[in-house]
This record gives structure tokens, sequence and C-alpha cells, in this order.
């Protein structure tokens, strides 16, 4: 160790019992004296906090968060900050840079490839659970049906009500506990074969045998066994070999080694691999790299000052929407715009709750405010501070503090005077307290004096706790309580679960989501349904007979039949159409334009084939001509079912 | 014969054929279940894939007394059961034996012939006699007619009628051997294999000892789940709606015999459902008939087999 850091350790531990021994004389007060906001005290505070908290100044995170490099012109007037003016004089993070945008790239793949993971994960699990469900209840009424007495097989006798591969075994020891070795073997091998179908390396079916279930098996290692496991059970079940003690006990290793040897398991790589992933992912989603007390835009020395001082400091516990009724004595909320946004409505339920009673300490961006407080930004050029307290008087106390950059506001009194007011050195002013309604509000133009570093800055410390004494209303109980607002509680709760997944931008995903199972279920869910009869066969039309019956009619060469039959249909057409009294023939050979002795002969021809005629080889090329006179004739193009 | 030495002499056979034919497993096998389960086999596939020389190779290797009759239109009944003929020294009639009267008699291209000369065998493969002239006489044990056929579709043809069907235990499909096989059948070729000549292979059984093998396949236990699972199979033929006439309890008692052979083939001593399940196709698919509609629309017996088999649940424990 180095005699320079010896010598800052000491001094950093005198300052610390400086402050043990000032908060003990402190401590030793009666309770209602212990909240005077003393603001020589909230200095000393400060520095003791820099002593336990000051990582932000010795080792800060890097790189600096942009918030903290706004702090950085303060960093210079802090003693022992070597390493926070160091750091920020580091390059800024360039995000702008092709490999910083290729890895907001990639983590916006991931993130929607986890996403889609998640949703396929439980819409797949939901998918197992239905079936595994439907398979129990299917099983558990074939029982049911079983528990009448009647007589059967052994195996019909022993249908287990249950896919659980570990219930399985369990019964399996029961049943061989009772004697009844052949339902133990049975259910041993009930239970492997469920831990198989369980796991994906076969699928159970009513119709698959035993032999089938082993050669199907994806997983090499539980063949053995259960090929050993299937011989005895078929031994037992089929080949009249007896049950005995020595098999139950081999099926049982056996059973075991399929159920829970699952060694070469497919699954268990893809598992490892995507619970390592998960972590990866988690890590990266949730790790937080900057250790306690190292941002310098942190608020650890505020709590440290403002817990010098007496106060019980704490997060806000509920949203700022939902803030209660404000009642004297309730805790002083901090909110800092910087880091807490806030919208509309809970900007709208701050005022409210001020205008009630509230006391409010309001830093950061001013343009984040309660628009209906007036306040609005403005130019400021020093960085200088000067603290006048009380306002009415002209000022009994002053104080000054120091700035990392101008900052100032405007905000017109309405009337309402100011309790206390802080000033830049150039006249603007940098921080009022002032009633609004029944409550009051201490408003700060910049975030400094709620940082680390602001606070460590000499001097800012102090004018903070002067500005919050100023907070104090006359003649009502002391204020002892700190609530400082958290970055997620300015914006308002989701009504429902929905909302929040649509707030987070998950809105498309949901609906991509939602259509992808949707489109699972048209593919896959109809497999889990419930077999309903088949409805009534579709009836035919009209042109599938006539091609079905010339179908028969080629295979069994019954072309003399075909002839006769499409004979007496033209005719039938015919006679429908041509007038009353005139000749087929005639009318055929008159509409198609057709030679009248040959439409004669071969209409002759036709109308005298039968069925049982012996074969002349020409039916079919007859059928075709007369089909083709019978079109043109009724000016009709042939359809399929008067094509022979 | 324990299960242990059929499966040992069964695997003997098979690799004794081997020697001559180069894949065809489903084949062989279903030959070889035919023949021990005392049943006839019937073999469809087209030309040039190796139909008769399984036959040729299975009687090389059963030693067998073996008899070919190529069925061709003109054959007549006489031709194959043979026929009694005047003795003018004897003034008597005297039969002269026909093909028929062989361990193991190849009917080649049974389909070429008609009808009347297909049913000549009716007698032969139900009751292994065959009558001339009123006298009957009894075949040779072990006795089992293996005829091949092409497709029904080939030109000159005659379809065998179901009667006929029924007699075959088996309906075997040849199909086209895969690529690499086919590449070792040529290469044998050109290595100097000869099809006609099989006399490198060796009789590595007898007929006694096929005898004795068929006596141990009826002494292999069915249990009556499976006997009530055959039933089940065959019954639901009968049921299907694309199945215009379904297979007849023969096809029942088909399917029991095979698996027995299959089961003992494997060394056991009783049947399991593993065992009928590779049957079924073989023994039912020439024992149905197929509803016209169903032929249309494409579908096969052996669709319909497998959906029948997807249907029954097999007797086993429910897990």
């Amino acid at each position: 160790v180095s005699r320079r850091a010896r010598s800052a350790a000491s001094g950093l531990a005198l300052l610390v019992c400086l402050v043990s021994v000032a908060r003990g004389a402190s401590a030793a007060a009666p309770a209602a004296s212990t909240w005077h906001l003393e603001p020589a005290h909230a200095e000393l505070d400060a520095r003791a906090a820099l002593a336990s908290h000051g990582t932000f100044c010795t080792a800060p995170g890097s790189p600096l968060s942009p918030g903290a490099r706004e702090l950085c012109p303060l960093a210079g007037e802090l003693e022992g900050c070597d390493a926070l003016v160091k750091a920020c004089h580091e390059g800024e993070l360039d995000w702008n840079a092709s490999w910083v945008q290729l890895l907001a790239v990639i983590a916006r793949v991931l993130v929607w490839v986890m996403a889609a993971v998640a949703i396929g994960g439980v819409l797949v699990g939901l998918a197992l659970l239905v079936r595994r469900m439907r398979q129990d209840g299917a099983l558990r009424e074939s029982v049911r049906g079983d528990a009448a007495p009647r007589e059967g097989p052994a195996s019909q006798r022993y249908a287990l009500a249950t896919t659980d591969a570990e219930l399985l075994l369990r019964h399996a020891a029961d049943h061989a506990t009772a004697g009844r070795l052949d339902a133990a073997l049975f259910a041993y091998l009930g239970a492997a074969l469920s831990a198989l179908d369980h796991r994906g390396a076969i699928r159970l079916a009513r119709h698959t045998t035993n032999g089938e279930y082993l050669r199907s098996c994806r997983e090499d290692a539980a063949r053995p066994p259960l090929r050993a496991l299937v011989r005895d059970v078929d031994r037992v079940q089929f080949g009249g070999v007896p049950p005995s003690a020595e098999l139950v006990v081999d099926a049982r290793a056996r059973a075991l080694a399929v159920v829970r040897g699952a060694g070469n398991e497919p699954g268990a790589a893809v598992r490892a691999a995507t619970m390592a992933l998960l972590v990866v992912m988690l890590g990266g989603c949730g790790w937080n790299p900057m250790r306690g007390g190292d941002d310098p835009a942190g608020n650890e020395l505020l709590v440290d000052v403002l817990e010098g001082q007496g106060a019980d400091v704490s997060e806000l516990a509920t949203s700022l929407v939902k803030l209660p009724a404000a009642e004297a004595g309730d805790a002083i909320v901090v909110v800092d715009t910087e880091r807490t946004a806030l919208d509309d409505e809970t900007r709208a339920h701050l005022m409210r709750w001020v205008e009630a009673g509230g006391e409010l300490v309001l830093a950061g961006r001013i343009g984040e405010w309660p628009a209906d407080l007036g306040a609005k930004a403005a130019e400021g050029e020093g960085r200088e501070v000067l603290f006048v307290s009380p306002v009415a008087t002209g000022g009994s106390r002053t104080l000054h503090g120091k700035l990392a950059s101008g900052a100032a506001m405007t905000w017109p009194s309405g009337g309402v005077p100011d309790l206390a007011t802080a000033s830049l050195d150039t006249g603007e002013l940098y921080a009022s307290v002032r009633a609004v309604g029944d409550g009051r509000v201490l408003a700060i133009a910049s975030r400094d004096l709620l940082t680390n570093v602001g606070l460590a800055a000499p001097g800012n410390a102090s004018m903070l706790v002067a500005l919050l004494a100023a907070l104090e209303p006359p003649g009502k109980p002391p204020v002892r309580a700190f609530r400082i607002a958290r970055a997620e509680q300015g914006v308002s709760p989701p009504s429902n679960p929905l909302a929040a997944l649509v707030r987070v931008g998950l809105g498309p995903a949901l609906a991509q989501g939602l259509v992808f199972a949707l489109v699972l279920f048209a593919a896959v869910g109809t497999r889990q349904s419930r077999p309903t009869p088949e409805g009534p066969p579709r009836r035919r039309a009209f042109a599938e007979h006539v091609e079905a019956t010339g179908a028969l009619y080629a295979r069994t060469r019954a072309a003399g039949h075909a002839l006769a039959a499409y004979a007496r249909y033209a005719d039938e057409r015919l006679r429908a159409k041509m007038p009353r009294g005139s000749d087929p023939a005639s009318f055929l050979a008159l509409r198609s334009g057709a030679d009248p002795d040959r439409t004669a002969a071969l209409y002759a021809r036709a109308m005298a084939a039968r069925a049982d005629d012996p074969k002349r080889g020409d039916e079919l090329a007859m059928l075709r001509e007369l089909s083709g006179l019978f079109a043109a004739a009724t000016r009709a193009t042939p359809s399929r079912g008067q094509r022979p | 014969m324990s299960p242990e030495q059929f499966a040992l002499t069964f695997e003997l056979v098979k690799k004794e054929m081997a020697k001559a034919v180069v894949g065809q497993a489903d084949v062989v096998d279903g030959v070889l279940v035919a023949l021990l389960a005392r049943g006839h086999a019937l073999i469809e596939g087209a030309p040039g894939l190796g139909k008769t020389l399984v036959v040729r190779a299975l009687a090389a290797a059963s030693g067998c007394s073996f008899k070919r009759i190529q069925f061709t239109p003109d054959l007549m009944p006489s031709d194959v059961t043979g026929s009694s003929v005047f003795d003018r020294q004897t003034t008597a009639f005297t039969f002269i034996a026909g093909p028929i009267f062989a361990e193991l008699l190849l009917a080649d291209e049974i389909n070429r012939a008609p009808a009347k000369t297909q049913s000549a065998l009716l007698e032969a493969m139900q009751d292994r006699q065959v009558t001339v002239d009123g006298t009957s006489r009894a075949l040779p044990h072990p006795f089992s007619v293996i005829a091949t056929q092409n497709p029904i579709e080939s030109q000159g043809t005659y379809p065998l009628p179901e009667a006929q069907l029924d007699r075959f235990l088996v309906k075997l499909t040849v199909l086209d051997p895969p690529r690499e096989v086919e590449e070792r059948i040529v290469r044998n070729h050109a290595d100097g294999f000869d099809p006609t000549d099989l006399s490198r292979l060796q009789a590595v059984v007898s007929p006694a000892v096929i005898g004795e093998m068929q006596d141990a396949v009826q002494a292999i236990r069915a249990d009556d789940a499976i006997i009530s699972y055959i039933v089940d199979l065959v019954r639901r033929t009968r049921d299907d709606r694309s199945i215009e006439l379904g297979a007849s309890p023969r096809a029942s008692i088909g399917l029991l015999k095979g698996a027995q052979v299959i089961a003992a083939s494997q060394g056991r001593s009783f049947v399991t459902p593993d065992d009928v399940k590779p049957m079924a196709s073989a023994v039912l698919r020439h024992r149905v008939m197929l509803h016209p509609d169903a032929q249309l629309q494409g579908v096969t017996a052996d669709d319909r087999i497998a959906e029948i088999l997807r249907s029954v649940p097999v007797p086993r424990v429910a897990a």
C-alpha cells in the first residue's frame, strides 16, 4: 500500500469519525429536534458520503453515460476525483459507429427471436398439455369402463389410467408388492413406452406393436433395455409363460433404465443450449455493469445527505399517478424529470396532488414538468448560484453553490410570493420554493443538486438543504420522509397485461403470435380433436358417373353395351327436340349436315346394338361418330359426359 | 424341431438362395413362408424381375423335386395333371403322371392359360391330390405351387378366378430393384453368373426336413388375443367401404399360419402381433375385391389393408 493511499485512507477515516460524532450528537437530542435542516451539517454529511459512496469519484463506470457527462464541468471542482476527470476526458462512445449499429440490429433480432421462441414454446406446451389431458381422460374412461366386472384378457384388465411414466412405475411396484406379477410387467412396459413417447422417441398409438415401437425408437441407448423388456412381456402375454419374480425384477431394471436413463436424449442438448442462451440474453438485458455509487449522475449522495439530516429516505412505492391524497406529515416526493419521464396523466395528477397539499421537489428537464405550474426554461449565463432566504425579509442568510452548466427558468409568480429562491450569479432564477394550492413545490432548473457530483461540489449540499427547509410549511408537523421517484414511475401503469405488451412495442409480436397460433391450430390442431363419424358420402356429379361408367365399359370391354346405351340416350334427346312424327335419323342428318344415307345406316345400326352382340370391333368408332353428329345436331359442343 | 433350430435352418436356406438371388428379400421370405406353412404362393411382377429365378433357387436350396409348367393359352388340364393312356400290350389304361407330381411346382405365367386349365390346380392346391378318370392320386409331401403372373393389365392374359386366388396363401409383388441392387445383378452377370445354371447351389435341407419344419410350425402357440386380432383384421376387410368383397375365413387361417412361420423363423415358440402385421398385405391383397369407385380413385388393395392395420388396435397393454 502506498503512502499516499494510506494518508487518503486516514483522512477519510477522520471525516467519518467527525460525521459519526455529529450524528451521534444529533441522535442524542429529542426526536422532534432531529429534523433540523442544517446546511452546515449537510456539507459534513456530503463529505462523509463522498468517503463512503465516492466510487463515482475514484472509479467511475466507464464509459460515462450522457447524463453523467453533462456533469463533467463539476469534476474539476472536487478533490481526489482524478479518475472522474480522466473519464470525462475519454472519448464519448460513437453511437453512430457501424459496429454499434450492427450490435443494435443483432440485439433487435435476438429479442424478436426470443419472443417468437417464447410464444412458440408456450403454445407447443399448451398443445402437448391438452393432448396429454385428452389421452389421460380417454384412458380414465376406459378404466372406468373396465371397473365393471367383466371377463377379458389380462392386458385389458390392467389398462392403466395415466401416461405419467413415474406414476406407472409406482403402479408397477404396487402390483409387484401385491403379487400381481403380470400386471406389474405390463405396467413397467407401459412406463417405458410412456417415457419414450414423452421424450419424442416414439409415438404411442393403438395400432402400433411393441416391435414397431422398438424399431422406431429414436434413442439408441433405450433400445437394448426396451428390447429385453418387450421380449419378456411378449413371452408372458402371448407365449403362455407364467410371470415370475425374476422377470419382474428384470423388467423393473429395464424400465428404470428407459425412464430415467435419458442420457442420449436429443432434446437434452437443445435444452441446455436454450438455457445457456436464455442466461446470456437475460444477463444482457438485466445486468447493470455500473456498481452502486459509481455513477456520477446517481443519487446515493442525496440519500446520504438527507438521511444525515435525520430524514427517512426511500424510493417511491407506487406510481406517481397513484399518489394518494396528501395529508399533513406525508413524505416529500422528489422527481427528477431527467430520470423519471412523466406522461400527461401523471403530470395532471401530480398537479392535483400538490394543490391538495402535497410537497414536491421537481428538478431536471423543465419541459417535462406539469404545464399548469407555469415554469419555462430560460438561458442561464453563469454557473455560480446564490441562495437567499427568506425572500420576504430580503435575505438573512446567503449560500453559494456551483453548477455544471448554466440552467435557469422563468416562473411567473401570479401573485404568489417565493418562499426562497436561488439565482445564478448573472441574475436568472435557478430554484424557487412556492406555495401551489395547499401544497408547496421546490422547482430546480437542473438536476445538478440531486446528483452525486452535484452534491459533492462545495456548497451545493447546504444549498439543497436550505431550499428544502423553505419547503417546510410553518405550523405543521415537520416532514421527515422523502420518497424518490424511480425511472418507470412517471408513466401510468397499463390497465391490463395486453396493454402492457402493446405499450412496450410487443403489439405486432403479439398479433403475429396469435396468427401463428391460429395457423398452428389449423395445421395440426385437428389431430388433437375427437374423431367424429364421417358424414354421408358426397354425391357424385353426373359427369363423374359417366366417366366411371365409361371406364367400367373399357375395363370390361363392353363396347357393344356402351353403343346401345348411348344410342338410346341420343334417340331420347332427339325425339324431345324434333317435330312430332319425323324420323330421328333424318332430323340428325338435316341438323348436322351429314350424309343422310350414311346417317340413317349409322343410326339404324346403333339403335339395333345389344349388350350381348358379338364383338365387331367398330363399336367405339361408331359411338364416336354418333356422338359427333349428335353434338352438331343439338348445336352444342360435346360435354365430358357425352364423349364415349 | 425346436424354434431355435427352425430359425437356424430358415436362415440357412435363405443364405443359400442368396447365392443366386440378389435382393428381393420380401419375395424370398414370402415363398419360404408359403412352403413352410403348407401353402402356395402367387408372385406377380413385370417380366425380367427374377420371379422364376427365386422359385428355382428355392427348389435347389431345399432339395425338393421341381417341375415347371409354362402356362400358355392352349395348355390343357391334362397337360398339368397327367392322363390315362391306352397301353396296347397290356390292353389297359396306364396313368402318365403330369408335372404336377412334384414337391415344388412352378406354374409360370399362370394367367396366360384360360380358366379351365387354371382350375386344374384347384384340387391339387386344396386337397393335395388330383383326380383323373375318377381315380384320386395323392401328391408328394411336401407339395407347394408357386405361380408367377404378369400384371393383369398385360395383353393376352386371363384373370385368375376368385376361387383360384383364394387358394394361394400369399400373393407377392415384385418391384423394380433399387439401383444398387440392379448394379450388383448386372455385375454378377458380367462375372459369369448364368441364371439357367444353378448347379452351384446346394441342397442345404431335404424334403424330410422341410416336412419337419412344417410340423414345427403347427406347434407354434397362438394366444387367444392373437387369434382375436387376426379375426378383427380380416373381418374389417368385409366392413370397409372401399372393398366390395372382403377376405374369407380361409384368409384368417392363412394369416395365422404365415404368422406362425414368421414367429418360428425368429426362434420364438409363440406368435405376437409383430408376426401378424408383416403378413397381412401378402395374405389379404389378392383376397379382397375393391369397389369400382375405389379403383377409379386409384386406391389399391395394399392401401386399404394398411389403413385397416392402422385402425385395429393390437392386443397389448394400454399405456
